[in-house]
């Protein structure tokens, strides 16, 4: 007896992975008022030009279009979402996509094209809307594996850090590829070379080897004593924390969860799964974005890329299917009913001429090739 | 278990005793023969040998969970991983090198033959010096030699082999040791264990 999916009466095996997660998290995100938005493969190239610190590569697939204009296959969802998304006081607007993106992968750098499903929170997004893109990251991940682990910090700890080492872009530069890196040694010998003070070094260290969930984090930093760390900041993650109350709250506090400070602010977050070696799940707070593009308001979001799940899935062997022979002496009517008569029992059957021998009657194939 | 990509080599090997020594022995990878593979259930490793340059692909892809890499390769490739540990060994420098008495003349573009384009790409747009880059893939020294480059961007360990060339470092541009590097879906996942590993590795470095 084969399994069917009751909704669709589609047998189980006939659907991959990828396409069940994709029902999956479409289902979840309609449950919490997200609409579906779909888009254009391409944009100008100059859009992308403008903000190329805030993809994942500066390199795009471009071409030109018959007038002449350069466009680009699209390296990013978010940028475009963005573009179209009008401001309204106490509002917020809540969709989600289910895209293909084009850009480089993986440590060799070539381009791939890659299947993303995600959400983008835009509006006047206040610590609920918040945390419910971060609870629904969180349930996205679970979506796609049970043993995974969502990871998140929040950027406003290393803004308020930076305000009291008082360093320009270029060392902050320097100070995120080493906290991203968890380069400890570096950073002491850049503490030591700069004359900081040694007790920004063992909060930074402290922070570091933080692993809590939200619930737990308020208490864990109050323990911690970091005096250069902004009110407003602490009190966000009080907010979240309490909300955190009423979910299972398994994301895990992890200092090294960067993204870039031009772009995003606030909560930043990434999922992993066991057996995939990178962050299968990439989101977080990008007011920052919201400004550069002119826009009002504040936005959250994250992507899901479902393209790596490939690396997991085991070569899966195509179901070989019944051939129905007939030839030229053959009823194409009675063919015709029995190729669906079999097909109505749940058989994979595929019709074809018998060419080695057309005075032979028509017959079941394996039948056909048994006697060959 | 731990799966962890050691260099071959006589880096590999001084890396391997200093794991030993931290309490990760593994019996199997002191005997002589041609395995590639070996493991300790007791200590939870499973060790493999694999060409030095090749350790970060290891662990970034997630075939091994830890690995040890040169600081020039994780420069070079910046490949997207954690870097726990100053392993505080294969101590060397990436310096620039020429021809004893060189000078470099501003009003044109110098020639640096190089096996890191990237490291020398960002030390020269440091230095905002027009630079040409040759890409070699040994025998460094003879370049400048045989007037296919003004210097040479390189590792150097001794300065033997560029005194036997007839060169002289110039500048260093970065100092070079051993890492030990984790790979990021591992180490969420194994994070108890690559901790104790590391911090029973910085005991042994001292």
């Amino acid at each position: 007896m084969e399994n069917h999916n009751r909704s669709t009466n589609i047998p189980e095996e006939s659907i991959l992975p990828e396409e069940q997660l994709l029902f999956r998290l479409r289902n979840l995100y309609r449950r919490y008022g997200y609409r579906m938005y779909r888009m254009s493969k391409f944009e100008k190239y100059e859009f992308y030009a403008g903000n190329k610190d805030f993809l994942a590569s500066d390199r795009i697939i471009t071409f030109h279009d018959t007038d002449g204009e350069l466009l680009a296959l699209k390296p990013d969802v978010t940028l475009s979402i963005v573009k179209s998304a009008q401001f309204r006081p106490l509002q917020v607007e809540r969709l989600f996509y289910q895209e293909n993106v084009y850009r480089p992968f993986g440590s060799a750098g070539h381009f791939r094209e890659m299947l993303q499903c995600g959400l983008e929170c835009i509006g006047d997004l206040d610590y609920y809307g918040m945390f419910e893109v971060l609870f629904l990251a969180e349930q996205s991940l679970r979506a796609v594996s049970e043993d995974s682990v969502l990871s998140f910090s929040h950027l406003g700890l290393l803004k308020g850090l930076f305000r009291k080492l008082g360093v320009g872009e270029a060392v902050q530069m320097q100070l995120l590829s080493l906290i991203a890196a968890r380069n400890l040694h570096e950073l002491t010998a850049l503490f030591a070379a700069r004359g900081w003070e040694n007790s920004l070094l063992q909060d930074l260290q402290a922070l570091l080897g933080l692993s809590c969930t939200l619930a737990q984090l308020p208490q864990a930093l109050q323990a911690l004593s970091l005096s250069w760390a902004e009110e407003d900041v602490l009190e966000e993650l009080r907010l979240l924390a309490l909300l955190s109350r009423h979910t299972e709250d398994r994301a895990l506090f992890d200092f090294s969860v960067i993204n870039d400070l031009h772009y995003y602010n606030g909560l930043v977050f990434q999922g992993f799964i066991r057996g995939i070696s990178e962050k299968i799940l990439s989101g977080g707070r990008y007011d920052s974005l919201l400004r550069r593009m002119d826009k009002k308001g504040s936005a959250a979001g994250f992507a899901v890329y479902l393209g790596l799940l490939e690396q997991q899935r085991k070569p899966q062997t195509e179901p070989e299917p019944v051939h129905l022979l007939y030839d030229g002496n053959s009823d194409l009517e009675a063919v015709w009913e029995r190729a669906d008569g079999l097909r109505n029992q749940g058989k994979l059957i595929c019709v074809e001429r018998n060419v080695s021998d057309d005075s032979e009657p028509a017959e079941d194939l394996r039948k056909e090739v048994r006697h060959a | 278990m731990l799966n962890i990509a050691l260099p071959k080599g006589r880096l590999g090997e001084r890396v391997y005793s200093m794991l030993r020594q931290a309490g990760y022995g593994c019996p199997a990878i002191e005997q002589p023969d041609r395995r590639l593979v070996f493991e300790n259930e007791e200590t939870g490793v499973r060790y493999f040998w694999v060409k030095p340059l090749d350790v970060t692909i290891y662990v970034e892809r997630g075939a091994a969970d830890l690995g040890i890499a040169g600081k020039d390769i994780l420069l070079e490739n910046r490949p997207d991983l954690y870097e726990l540990l100053d392993l505080k060994t294969g101590i060397c420098r990436m310096c620039v090198a020429g021809p004893a008495g060189f000078q470099d003349d501003r009003s044109r573009m110098l020639r640096a033959a190089t096996k890191f384009p990237h490291i020398a790409a960002e030390y020269y747009a440091r230095l905002s010096r027009d630079v040409e880059l040759i890409k070699l893939n040994g025998s460094i020294e003879l370049a400048p030699i045989l007037g296919l480059s003004d210097v040479i961007v390189d590792i150097v360990e001794t300065g033997k082999t560029l005194a036997e060339n007839g060169l002289v470092v110039l500048d260093t541009v970065c100092p070079i040791s051993a890492r030990l590097v984790a790979n990021q879906t591992a180490y969420r996942f194994l994070r108890k264990e690559i901790d104790t590993l590391t911090a029973k590795l910085q005991e042994e470095i001292g």
